[in-house]
């Protein structure tokens, strides 16, 4: 009988100290992302699973605040010019490998080599191609070579993810990724978590949070539950519908921009005033509001946030003016003309609704708009079909480079793999602005690319996408432009 | 029976070949995965690199005298978007499926046999017709869903399971009885019907007649000859939920399945891991099949299996 008290007391000990040690444990957020990583090398894949991992495993060379500016990290300035190809890199010191592997030139020369060599295939080199080389100069000096003269080299660098040297040849690697940053890895448990503790010897300002769980819930509506359930702090990617329904809810502005491609060379949208009145015709608050419950902000006439390299603070959007559009129709001699527009659905968030909605607009101003809704690989190979282009042709860019130069060369410039204008101005613009290392020509060489664009009404820019993230009650993170879930910014209560 | 078992083998080696070469086909003819996969801004030089480093630029004949080699070896080739091979994915993902699947199809054979037999017993009663409605109900209820009402209801609500993920043995409930419910409605509903023929057949009232236990005449002779259509429709119920509704169900609770798997495979235009699902899928089937043929034979020795 009496060992059987012993064994109550135990158990109810027990039972104490299990609580006592989720308590203790208190200060761990578990986050729930869309995919699950395929790998967890930092260098190889394109997979935003595997980012949202890893930036929180791995330092680059340069980051970003939380507005977006370009600030060192593992650097301790700013990038330098040495000479027009040749960028210099002064790196901090003291700082180590969660394995021990000294941070240093070595470790970011080996880096570099390794993301640029072509035997290892990075799908993440659209990054770094102009990056021919780098060279140790002394134990913390590092010269980094591109091809012709890079101005964009320092947005570059905020995607460098440094490796130690020794332990990224290991086999193991991608299952056990080792850094500088703030986590460490734990374990991956395929199909089902990872788990990350805080480095305890982190050279930067130590975080609150001790541990980080990842799960992976492909369905918004079971990330979505599973907030509302307590097993969830942070979702990404919350339908603005539901913002009210979660304990906490944040938005802000985020990368994507969904526009509309009218073509300039062909068809009834090669007058410049008919470009411009399907502009006006467009009521891009009401879409913002009525569509996406205010998480979208009016895009300013142009593929750039405020926060975008090249982004031109001078030009509006074109106001909702359905008299103008009228007006500027009958001058053109188009009233009552047809235009294509060609879309997807389910592909990005409210496509299809979007589209709709537009053409809506444009029967309103007089324009016979026909929608064709493809699939998506259907959709594709009208988007960059280069001999007959669509009258408009809806797409949504997004830009992680926050860099105008990426959306410029794709839809801007002409012959880009998504343009449907011939533009020799505009082409040259940007062409001219692709090697300025002078940042301040370069901003006035976009800005006029912007200005013409604009003027020339190339596109209907419709909005800027807000990122919605819903999160629990105890979880506070004011958010990041650049759409990086970084655990250090993160308190818990 | 040898020869039997070997002509059952070589239709399904068939069927198999069959199933591959089309989904070869179609997945090449609807899809390009080069441009799927690469950002939308990516150059046409970086998009044909690309597609050398797949081997889609060769001829489509080359590719499929290469995937003929690939079957024979059982070897597919790397997943184009996991970067490992196809079939060691498959076979991680395979067995928590078997487990889903095995769950979720055993509950509704466990409940709809019993429910079954008693409905039958009172056609017309109120438990009859209770069982009628509610089989009626799952039958009509979408099992997406039920999935996402169960998790209101049991882990949003009540907080008393999971919503999703397969960590622990309290995550299979929720799944396997999404699962389970449509096919229990089908079940006790054919179950109901086999039975209510059996019981007014002549030999039932005269083995009442010369004094045989109830329990032995229902749940002996009648059932075993009710049994038959019942057993045909728990195969193609296995079937059904290993190549169908786990794709629902897996994708609601995010069950890591091959059925998830399956689903994010094509949304990325994975052809290479598309191709070893659908031929797993495939063999599951024949399996399935044949593993029925014999089920039937001990069940009435008397069949003749030709």
């Amino acid at each position: 009988m009496k060992a059987y008290r012993w064994l109550w007391l135990t158990g109810i000990m027990m039972v104490a100290m299990g609580v006592t040690g989720a308590w203790a444990a208190g200060s761990s957020v578990t986050i729930a992302l869309g995919s699950e990583p395929t790998t967890l090398d930092p260098q190889l894949r394109e997979d935003g699973g595997e980012r949202a991992v890893n930036d929180n495993i791995y330092d680059t060379v340069l980051t970003r605040s939380p507005k977006g500016d370009l600030i060192p990290s593992l650097a301790v300035a700013m990038p330098t010019l040495v000479d027009a190809t040749t960028w210099e890199v002064k790196l901090r010191s003291g700082v180590s490998f969660h394995n021990g592997e000294k941070m240093n030139a070595d470790a970011v020369v080996h880096s570099v080599q390794r993301i640029i060599d072509p035997e290892f295939n990075s799908e993440q080199i659209s990054f770094f191609s102009t990056i021919t080389g780098a060279k140790k100069v002394d134990d913390l000096t590092v010269h980094v070579t591109t091809k012709g003269p890079d101005p964009i080299l320092p947005s570059r660098l905020y995607w460098l993810k440094v490796v130690p040297p020794q332990h990224s040849q290991d086999a193991k690697f991608a299952e056990m990724p080792v850094g500088t940053g703030p986590y460490q890895m734990v374990g991956w448990k395929r199909g089902q978590s990872i788990e990350l503790k805080r480095n305890d010897t982190y050279w930067g300002t130590k975080p609150q949070i001790e541990q980080v769980s990842y799960r992976f819930v492909e369905e918004p509506g079971t990330r979505l539950a599973g907030l509302m359930a307590g097993e969830f702090d942070l979702i990404t990617n919350l339908l603005p519908e539901f913002t009210q329904q979660v304990p906490k809810s944040i938005h802000i502005l985020g990368l994507e921009h969904p526009i509309i491609i009218l073509n300039a060379d062909k068809g009834v949208t090669k007058d410049a005033r008919v470009r411009q009145a399907l502009n006006y015709a467009v009521d891009k608050e009401a879409l913002a509001k009525g569509l996406f419950e205010g998480f979208a902000q009016v895009a300013e006439g142009q593929l750039l946030s405020p926060s975008f390299f090249g982004f031109n603070p001078e030009v509006k959007a074109y106001p909702y003016d359905v008299a103008k559009a009228k007006e500027l129709l009958k001058e053109a001699g188009a009233e009552g003309a047809t235009v294509e527009l060609v879309g997807t659905s389910g592909r990005w968030l409210k496509d299809r609704e979007l589209v709709e909605a537009v053409a809506a607009y444009w029967q309103k101003a007089g324009i016979n708009a026909k929608v064709r809704i493809f699939e998506f690989n259907e959709y594709l190979n009208r988007l960059f079909d280069r001999k007959t282009r669509a009258d408009g042709i809806f797409v949504v860019s997004s830009n992680e480079l926050l860099d105008a130069d990426k959306s410029f060369s794709a839809y801007y410039q002409a012959g880009g793999i998504g343009s449907s204008n011939s533009d020799a101005n505009l082409a040259t613009l940007i062409d001219a602005a692709r090697s300025e290392t002078d940042v301040q020509k370069r901003a006035s060489l976009y800005h006029q690319a912007v200005k013409l664009a604009h003027d020339q009404a190339y596109f209907v820019w419709l909005l800027n996408i807000e990122d919605v993230y819903g999160l629990s009650e105890r979880l506070n993170w004011p958010g990041r432009v650049d759409a990086r879930l970084l655990v250090q910014e993160m308190m818990v209560k | 029976m040898g020869r039997f078992i070997l002509r059952r083998i070589i239709q399904g080696l068939i069927v198999i070949f069959g199933v591959t070469v089309i989904v070869f086909v179609v997945t090449r003819m609807v899809g390009d995965p080069v441009k799927v996969m690469l950002p939308l801004e990516s150059t046409q030089e970086q998009r044909a690199a690309f597609e050398k480093q797949l081997g889609l630029d060769r001829p489509i004949y080359v590719q499929f005298f290469d995937f003929m080699g690939d079957i024979a070896r059982l070897d597919f080739g790397d997943s184009l978007w996991q970067h490992r091979p196809a079939m060691e994915i498959v076979f991680e993902k395979l067995p928590l499926t078997l487990l889903l699947t095995a769950v979720g199809i055993g509950l509704a054979f466990l409940i709809a046999i019993p429910l079954g037999i008693v409905a039958a017993l009172r056609p017309g009663g109120l438990l009859d017709r209770t069982t009628v409605f509610v089989s009626l109900l799952g039958l009509s209820v979408p099992q997406f869903w039920l999935g996402l009402l169960f998790i209101v209801i049991f882990a949003v609500q009540l907080r008393i399971l999971p919503t999703s993920g397969a960590a622990t043995p309290k995550h299979i409930i929720l799944p396997a009885l999404t699962m389970a419910l449509p096919a229990l409605a089908r079940l006790v509903m054919l179950v109901r019907s086999s039975m209510i023929d059996e019981l007014n057949q002549q030999y039932v009232k005269t083995s009442f007649a010369k004094g045989l236990p109830f329990a032995r005449v229902v749940g002996v002779h009648a059932l075993r000859n009710a049994a038959l259509p019942v057993m045909t429709l728990v195969g193609w119920e296995v079937i059904r939920a290993l190549a169908g509704y786990s794709v629902v169900v897996e994708t609601v609770f995010a069950w890591p399945g091959i059925g998830l798997t399956a689903i994010q495979a094509i949304q990325r235009e994975d052809l290479i891991l598309v191709q070893a699902i659908v031929f797993t899928a495939a063999i599951s089937v024949v399996l399935i099949n044949i593993a029925m043929d014999f089920l039937y034979k001990v069940i009435d020795p008397r069949l003749k299996l030709n």
